[in-house]
């Protein structure tokens, strides 16, 4: 399948991500009165978890149309298990 | 009777463990008790359980309803043996991972989310990796963020990935850190390509980054938090179960994992120590077997076999993965791979000292097995044989030990570059230094070798 073509969208996004955070800066700015003050070292990881939880959202969709455009073109699937799928192959269940 | 409290449950306000007679009870406090009915009532439990993902439990009392008292005991099935993420493989640590990943996807399913998200909350109990820690859930509200991501990226993503793309042996770090691996630590001692995985991008470089903008200190400013949606939730835990299951190590093209396909052995010599070992066992009938220095445990699954409880020890993580990946595959139940360095086995670490505790207060074993291995410490770590045969008498009662002479081959490539430091590494040396704390029941020279094979039991005065 084309992992690279997947890669390179994921790159981009990665990189709109990486160069800084503008989505934080904007909700900083929007942030209504929810106070959640969380001084602990995993506010961070709370914080995050928002941005990526979007990310993993449209990489499930890219992968999802991705899936379908090449199955229209009749190229089979590479036998990748799905992502997201939860019966998988923990020691024989 | 005695009670006694076990080291590491003192940080969780939901409850705590204690050992008493020998047996583990988790005491259950008021607080955790609206959490604890949620998961046994909505079918949560039953679902984890029958799946073997959470060890199973009794409630021992009532649902004690005064103030002021704890709500609830529960003795949880015995787990026969407790292993430590720094001693498990890379598919051990990844397997306890994906464990963790489907325990919370059902969990979310029930209403639920896991708070801890600890490598030491999952064993492995028959095989299989299963949550120990029956107080991990609570009830989920909609928008909360996962509580336990941090922890997760810690326990398991970040020595996952450094094994998987830098350097199997950074697994040890988990020795180090207790609570994981520090994610700006682990983004520094990955190498550049791993700018090309995306997952490890975001939980690991950019969650290091976050984590410092919003550390203790920077308190004047309100910290963002966002509410998840539930679905956002699921998403996340999809994208992180896709970051673990992409991460491979393959076990290969170390020294030992190739052990048994070089030259080691002749196979009249192989077969023959595999008849005494066998029989050696049998006349013992041990309960539960230590391997030491077990390779992909070809000499402890004659133990396995007959059903006897067994943990196969090496110093190998090739081996030990190759090991485990055998457990999985052949759905076995009785052997436990584990990796550990002899010449300098787990310490107890954490707080004071007792919250994991060290590969000595956790022996368990009747019966000690050291085949090809004692030229490795007394040659290779100059340790005396009267030590070895002290320490191997601290361990278990019983000792099966291969005795591999200056004339077989591979002591000749030991001593080769070396000098030969070793006069008392002798047949009859050897024999007097375990005549110390041994009885010798047998001692048969292997056919096809000039190795012999002993079965000792601990003198009475050393018990």
């Amino acid at each position: 399948m084309g992992t690279n073509t997947v890669r390179i969208g994921w790159l981009m996004l990665a990189l709109a991500i990486v160069v800084d955070a503008p989505v934080e800066v904007a909700y900083a700015a929007t942030h209504g009165g929810r106070q959640l003050a969380y001084l602990d070292p995993g506010t961070g990881s709370m914080v995050l978890q928002a941005l990526v939880a979007a990310v993993a959202g449209i990489a499930i969709t890219v992968n999802v149309y991705w899936k379908k455009i090449t199955s229209f073109f009749g190229s089979s699937s590479d036998g990748r298990q799905e992502e997201g799928s939860k019966d998988d192959d923990l020691p024989n269940d | 009777m005695t009670e006694e409290a076990i080291g590491a449950s003192f940080r969780d306000p939901s409850g705590h463990v204690y050992r008493r007679d020998g047996v583990i009870y988790r005491e259950i406090n008021r607080s955790y008790a609206p959490h604890y009915d949620h998961l046994m009532s909505s079918g949560l439990y039953e679902k984890l359980v029958s799946r073997r993902l959470l060890v199973a439990h009794e409630e021992i009392s009532d649902r004690r309803l005064t103030d002021g008292t704890p709500y609830l005991t529960i003795r949880p099935e015995k787990v026969a043996f407790i292993s430590h993420p720094y001693e498990w493989s890379f598919s051990q640590l990844k397997d306890a991972a994906r464990a963790t990943l489907r325990v919370q996807r059902e969990a979310l399913d029930f209403g639920m989310a896991l708070k801890d998200a600890s490598a030491y909350n999952i064993q492995f109990h028959e095989g299989r990796p299963t949550l120990i820690d029956t107080l991990s859930f609570e009830t989920y509200e909609e928008g909360r963020p996962w509580v336990a991501y941090r922890q997760f990226c810690q326990h398991f993503l970040a020595p996952l990935a450094l094994m998987a793309y830098r350097d199997v042996r950074l697994g040890q770090l988990l020795r180090v850190h207790i609570d994981g691996i520090p994610l700006d630590l682990a983004w520094s001692l990955l190498p550049s390509r791993a700018w090309l995985n995306l997952h490890l991008l975001l939980h690991i470089r950019l969650h290091a980054r976050y984590q410092r903008r919003y550390a203790a200190g920077a308190t004047d400013v309100r910290p963002p938090v966002r509410p998840v949606s539930k679905r956002s939730l699921v998403n996340l835990m999809v994208g992180i179960e896709s970051a673990v299951n992409k991460l491979e190590w393959k076990p290969v093209g170390t020294e030992w994992a190739e052990y048994y396909a070089g030259d080691s052995y002749t196979d009249a010599a192989a077969e023959h120590k595999m008849e005494l070992v066998a029989r050696h066992l049998d006349r013992v009938d041990p309960d539960e077997v230590w391997d030491l220095g077990a390779n992909v445990g070809v000499f402890s699954r004659i133990a396995s076999d007959r059903k006897i409880r067994t943990i196969a020890f090496d110093v190998d993580p090739a081996c030990v993965d190759r090991n485990y990946r055998q457990v999985r595959s052949a759905g076995e139940t009785r052997i436990l791979p584990l990796l550990m360095d002899l010449v300098n086995p787990s310490p107890a670490i954490g707080w004071a000292n007792g919250e994991r505790s060290s590969l000595l207060e956790r022996r368990s074993a009747d019966l000690v097995m050291a085949l090809a291995l004692i030229h490795h410490l007394a040659i290779s770590n100059n340790v005396p044989l009267q030590n070895l045969a002290n320490f191997f008498a601290c361990l278990a009662k019983h000792l099966i030990i291969e005795f591999v002479p200056k004339s077989d081959p591979k002591v000749q490539a030991l001593l080769a570059t070396r000098e030969d430091v070793f006069p008392d590494y002798t047949k009859q040396g050897f024999e007097a230094a375990f005549r110390g704390p041994f009885e010798i029941e047998d001692a048969t020279p292997t056919r096809g070798s000039e190795r012999t094979l002993y079965l000792m039991r601990r003198r009475a005065q050393a018990d």
